[in-house]
């Protein structure tokens, strides 16, 4: 079966490991557990009648102690570039890593992801910021892992954009 | 450096049984060629020979073949839940894949890494 490597890439604690729990387990957890290295797990999905099968190796988040490790992000098709959207720092993170990601694996599709977005009144990013980011051709998605709001949509959407090469 | 037979023996030993040392050797067209050590350990089990190795071990899946340099992944989950440093190295008929269990590894840095991060969280609120 056709196999794609997709990375998950954000900051510490911005939702990469409960975004794939949601996605892959269909399960939710408030507490937050840091991951070390990198977690590796599959779905099986069907794009555009085509059953397509997604290796998802969910990277520990970057923090001031621990850049990216770009040798797990080798033969990746594509990313989801997560940020939360009630730390705005994340975002800085995000726009950082998205450099360093093409610097090592070159262009490869990808989305930006607004998590937390059921914590809105929290939110810190502000409507301009992310329209003078979407004016650069950047897919972006708010989801919220809780309550699962364009969780699948944000993996579809991802898969639908590699498979068009 | 040439180390005496029984200190190299002592050390494949050694990882054997502490660090639960598994191999595969995946030739340049990406097939199995060869596999041993303690591969249940991690959740690979029902190998075949000549069939695509990122079929049957998820994590290989776009790595293979290397460029011609090592690469070294600390600290990847497999799906079973076990922790493993694996290190990749060419040859000129394939590629080495070594396996070495790093769950010691995982929890000490979790440790730390955890109450890091959390600290950082609640210095925000």
């Amino acid at each position: 079966m056709l196999q794609k490597k997709i990375c998950m890439v954000g900051a510490f604690a911005t939702g990469k490991t409960s975004l794939v729990a949601k996605f892959v387990y269909s399960i939710f957890s408030e507490k937050y557990q840091t991951t070390v290295g990198v977690k590796i797990d599959r779905k099986t999905v069907k794009v555009k009648e085509q059953e397509l099968n997604l290796i998802l190796w969910d990277l520990y988040g970057e923090d001031e102690f621990q850049k990216l490790r770009t040798s797990y992000l080798r033969g990746s098709s594509g990313f989801l570039l997560v940020a939360d959207g009630t730390r705005k720092s994340t975002l800085q993170t995000a726009l950082e890593l998205q450099q360093r990601v093409e610097g090592s694996i070159g262009k490869v599709p990808f989305i930006l992801v607004l998590n937390k977005w059921d914590l809105q009144d929290e939110w810190e990013l502000d409507a301009e910021s992310i329209e003078a980011i979407e004016s650069k051709g950047w897919i972006v998605i708010k989801t919220s892992a809780k309550t699962g709001l364009n969780v699948e949509e944000i993996f579809y959407t991802l898969a639908t954009k590699i498979l068009e090469g | 450096m040439d180390i005496p037979f029984p200190v190299s023996n002592y050390l494949i030993d050694f990882m054997r049984e502490t660090r639960s040392l598994a191999y595969l050797f995946v030739g340049k067209d990406g097939c199995l060629s060869s596999w041993g050590g303690k591969l249940n350990e991690y959740g690979i089990a029902n190998l075949h020979q000549g069939e695509d190795a990122s079929q049957q071990i998820l994590l290989l899946e776009g790595l293979l073949p290397l460029d011609g340099f090592p690469l070294f992944l600390p600290c990847v989950k497999t799906e079973r839940g076990v922790c493993a440093d694996v290190h990749l190295f060419p040859e000129k008929e394939g590629d080495w894949v070594l396996l070495l269990d790093a769950t010691w590894d995982e929890m000490q840095i979790f440790k730390v890494q955890q109450e890091v991060n959390s600290a950082s969280l609640m210095q925000r609120k």
